[in-house]
């Protein structure tokens, strides 16, 4: 009889929980503990969800302002020195790239790089240029780098990686910061930012006016204007609105610095080459519940390139033709002919609509649906034809907290682009925290890259008294490139010394891999073919430590044992069972400030041998190189709230020129002096 | 053969009978534990609190989700609920002869569900009390003095749950000798439109918390003005200081189970329970970068915590 009664009470306690539990949810999502206790965002490059570092399905890489400083980068590829496994490097004095662990030419395509959540990826180039983007690196407050494919949760240009550069925001500067710089390789620029809050809504203006000589030997020289505005305002406040504009206008000198075939022995063919970029981005986010936010973005990009076309006494000199009657017929026959063909417009146009939920404390996702429309003119690369795409890509990133020690991540994405390119990649993430301090994670993805838009529309040749000659044709078949990568990293927290170890072990195969192919028979032209294939299986560790209030230090060093197995370009070099990428690679970055006025800091660099590719084969070896970089800075403060800095940065101090890229490239000892004053 | 067949469907039933009776048993004798710890979410924030207790107290006790307390509500002498929506789950079905001590939660949701729920007229404030994990007013406004000895204006912003403290924020920002300067937000406001004239005019800003959904709106753009207007933020979390403010004071998960775990043996030896309190054990983390960019020189960490202990 107690045992009934004791049912029959715990019964009906039941009844009145599961009624009370249905009004608990109201207050769980208003007012709790959770108000406290939730995590300011620290990273959303990884799932566009606020994430923690130790949340994150993927290693992650972040650079702040200080950092960034303390660096002294001139260009913004230099700041991904100090991310592990990252390559950054100078193609030529106004030209660069970066990588991570791709086996790449001048044209990196495996890497979503982007500005405040905007691609600026150029689907004409099937790459991005760095040099048009509007930015110079002090606009940029923190850069966050997904080391691992985030295909996932930003479509194909994630392949490998994805890099966001987030600017600085225009309540987190002065109201006016003027600098200017001056230095090696003739190189002088202004830069300029005003930023100012009325009625509630923020909004900066920035500009920049930068040029220079190049090298010496090239004089590769470069000369660029840029201006950017954003506005932001929250007219409520559970609704943020961001916009931003912005144009690049101006020249790079570009070229090929090694041996061509038909280049003479000693000169190398530069082309000046015009651009004008313009974009545009407005974002909103809104919280629609506790539990729901919808993010919308929209973007638009313009890029304009236009190589010049070269002289009839240029063209003798750096080609076959050796009359100037030939030259002139041949140009005659090839009005729009450029001898690097980096030539064309292209626009873009995405618009994303997402929608993060959060049903329940240990379980949150995040379901976004992308459109991309692509269009590109090039007579140069195209043969005068205006190719357009859409795209759409549906993803969906969620994270499940199983058990108080298990974070799962797991994120899909589904892309198109016509009806018969498809793109579907997974990736799943395991975090488990052994302590506080300490989490494992287990990764495992599988990701697919769409051929972009150059690699299956290329079509270009030459005019001749004879007929036309192609040099390279579409191929419209192309399938997608793939990727499986699988990796263990552990990150730990020495916390009593603030500072923190993050080791990954990853190993990756890369298959179908997209490379020009020529057949051995004669006047058959090159085409793009999924004729690669390469793994990669390495370590990378980061480590940071801030010993005290005045010193920082942070190392990373990679591993990375790299290894083509299957490699065919047709009559061109093959090259299976080699290594391309640098095997080992180290930063190192001290920054110190001895005095509240001094900053000292100094950068160490070490990477080993590399074979970067050209359109068939590769490049001569670039040799291993070390190059050491010190930043000397002191501030004043005056009246007002003003303040005048001025610093030294001296890069590759020892000066002991080394090899970077083309093996005619090389890069000395460079100085460069900053003056800035800014005013709060 | 009958007899045979009857005897062993006997058997069979009794066997079945004795299962289920133990299985009861062993049900009621994990309910008959004198102390219940109900968990709002059985997530490791929560675990932490109860490890802390666990060692600070010599008393077992046992652990339910809030989703199979029914097994406890029988015959536990106290109840232990970690976070509001445990709080509130257990209030709404405890007896009058049990006892529940809400902690881990803020002290604004223990307010409102006491409200809710109306269970001052079921329990007497002997058998109902709680332990909060936001921290006094009155000794985040110290820390303010502590950081900014020579500061006049004082501000903060109040939102829908914390425009109550404004008469309490006024007068401690007055004993502290500070000009207190508030205002209120409400949903519809634009928040740069109100932060901004009471952040250009603070020496200090205080942030205080409100509900999940204004902190997350409110406290980026406080993060922003502030920093922009060279005004030191005193945060509520750990999170806050790692994204961007000077200074934050708040109770660690191991401090507010340490307390947590003093209170449990008070009850066991007094049989009643003291009354709701802030929390005694409490932590400062400090942005060294963000101090930097503002030019503020801190007091070391432990001057500043035996200054807040000190004047409890």
């Amino acid at each position: 009889m107690f045992f009934l009664d004791s049912i029959s009470h715990t019964l009906k306690k039941g009844i009145l929980l599961s009624l009370a539990l249905i009004s608990l949810k109201a207050l769980a999502e208003d007012l709790s503990e959770t108000a406290l206790l939730t995590h300011i965002p620290v990273v959303t490059s990884a799932t566009l969800m606020a994430q923690t570092l130790l949340e994150a399905p993927s290693s992650v890489t972040i650079i702040d302002r200080e950092t960034i400083e303390a660096s002294g980068a001139q260009h913004l590829v230099d700041i991904l020195r100090l991310v592990p496994g990252f390559q950054a490097f100078h193609v030529s004095s106004n030209k660069f790239g970066t990588s991570y662990h791709s086996v790449n030419d001048q044209f990196p395509n495996h890497l979503e790089i982007m500005i405040d959540g905007r691609s600026v990826y150029t689907p004409l180039l099937s790459t991005v240029l760095w040099n048009s983007i509007g930015l110079l690196p002090q606009d940029i407050e923190r850069v966050e780098v997904i080391r691992g494919s985030n295909t996932a949760t930003l479509g194909s240009n994630a392949f490998l990686g994805s890099i966001n550069f987030i600017t600085r925001h225009p309540a987190m500067i002065g109201k006016t910061e003027i600098s200017t710089t001056f230095g090696s390789l003739n190189t002088r620029q202004v830069h300029a930012k005003f930023s100012e809050q009325n009625r509630g809504v923020f909004y900066s203006l920035s500009g920049f006016y930068t040029e220079n000589n190049g090298n010496n030997r090239f004089n590769d020289s470069s000369r660029r204007s840029a201006l950017n505005a954003t506005v932001e305002f929250s007219p409520s406040l559970h609704n943020q609105i961001t916009y931003r504009i912005g144009i690049d206008t101006g020249f790079n000198d570009i070229g090929y610095l090694y041996p061509y075939h038909a280049f003479p022995e000693t000169d190398r063919y530069i082309a000046q080459q015009d651009y004008r970029t313009f974009y545009q981005q407005l974002r909103w986010s809104s919280i629609i519940s506790p539990a729901l936010t919808m993010h919308f973005d929209h973007a638009y990009q313009n890029l304009k390139l236009e190589e010049r076309t070269p002289e009839p006494y240029t063209l003798m000199k750096f080609s076959n033709i050796n009359t100037l009657k030939d030259a002139q017929a041949f140009l005659s026959l090839n009005p729009d002919y450029k001898g690097y063909r980096e030539d064309g417009l292209t626009q873009t146009l995405s618009t994303l609509l997402g929608f993060e939920y959060t049903p329940a404390t240990n379980f949150r996702t995040y379901t976004g649906l992308q459109h991309r429309y692509e269009k590109t003119i090039s007579p140069a690369l195209l043969q005068q034809r205006r190719i357009d795409a859409n795209s759409m890509r549906l993803f969906n990133n969620s994270s499940l907290q199983l058990t108080p020690q298990l974070n799962l991540n797991l994120g899909l994405s589904y892309e198109q682009r016509k009806t018969d390119n498809e793109a579907e990649s997974v990736r799943l993430g395991a975090n488990y925290a052994i302590k506080d301090n300490t989490l494992v994670r287990l990764g495992f993805s599988r990701s697919e890259r769409l051929p972009s838009m150059l690699e299956q529309e290329v079509n270009f040749g030459i005019n001749t008294e004879f007929g036309y000659i192609p040099f390279e044709i579409n191929n419209t078949s192309l399938n997608s490139e793939r990727i499986n990568s699988w990796e263990i990293a552990a990150l730990h927290a020495f916390t009593s010394f603030n500072a923190y170890v993050d080791n990954r072990l990853f190993y990756e195969q890369v298959t179908r891999g997209i490379v020009t192919s020529k057949t051995n028979e004669a006047h058959q032209p090159g085409k793009k073919e999924n004729n690669a294939a390469w793994s990669n299986v390495g370590i990378e560790t980061q480590f940071k430590w801030e010993i005290n209030d005045r010193l920082d230090f942070l190392m990373n060093y990679t591993y990375l044992e790299n290894k083509t197995s299957e490699w065919s370009q047709g009559i061109y070099e093959n090259f299976p069972s080699q290594r391309l990428t640098p095997k080992h690679s180290t930063s190192i970055l001290i920054n110190w400030k001895p005095q509240h006025n001094w900053n000292v800091s100094f950068g160490h660099y070490q990477v080993s041998s590399a074979k970067w590719r050209k359109t068939y084969g590769t490049l001569e070896e670039q040799p291993s190189y070390t190059r050491n970089d010190l930043r000397l800075s002191r501030r004043w403060s005056g009246l007002k709230q003003s303040q005048v800095e001025i610093s030294l940065t001296l890069q590759n101090l020892l000066g002991k020129t080394y090899q970077e890229f083309y093996q005619d490239h090389h890069f000395g000892r460079r100085v460069f002096l900053q003056m800035k004053y800014s005013l709060d | 053969m009958n007899g045979y067949v009857r005897l062993k469907v006997s058997l069979k039933s009794f066997f079945m009978t004795l299962c289920i009776l133990l299985v009861l048993c062993l049900s009621i004798i994990k309910s008959y534990a004198a102390v219940s710890v109900v968990l709002s979410e059985h997530t490791q924030t929560y675990l932490n609190v109860v490890s802390a207790m666990e060692q600070n107290s010599d008393h077992p006790v046992q652990v339910y989700a809030i989703s199979d307390q029914t097994q406890s509500l029988a015959s536990s002498q106290l109840f232990i609920a970690i976070g509001a929506r445990a709080c509130q789950s257990v209030l709404a079905a405890i007896q009058s002869h049990q006892s529940l001590f809400c902690t881990f939660l803020p002290s604004q949701a223990y307010e409102l569900i006491l409200q809710t729920t109306q269970a001052s007229l079921r329990l007497s404030q002997e058998h109902l009390s709680a332990l909060f994990l936001d921290q006094p007013l009155e000794r985040q406004i110290h820390l303010a003095r502590l950081i900014q000895p020579d500061a006049e204006f004082l501000g903060t912003l109040l939102g829908p749950n914390s425009h109550h403290l404004k008469p309490h924020f006024d007068a401690y920002s007055r004993k502290h000798h500070f000009t207190p300067i508030s205002a209120r937000l409400s949903e519809s406001d634009n928040p740069v439109q109100e932060l901004t004239p009471i952040i250009e005019q603070s020496d200090v800003f205080l942030s205080l918390p409100d509900n999940a959904l204004f902190n997350r709106s409110a406290t980026r753009w406080s993060l922003y003005i502030a920093l922009r207007n060279k005004v030191p933020l005193i945060g509520f979390s750990a999170s806050y200081v790692d994204a961007g403010a000077v200074i934050g004071l708040y109770s660690t998960p191991t401090q507010i189970g340490r307390q947590t775990g003093e209170v449990l043996d008070y009850f066991m030896k007094h049989k009643h329970l003291p009354p709701p309190s802030f929390p005694n054990y409490f932590s400062l983390s400090v942005n060294r970068s963000a101090a930097r960019t503002l030019q503020i020189n801190l007091p070391e960490i432990d001057e500043m915590l035996d200054a807040l202990k000190t004047s409890k």
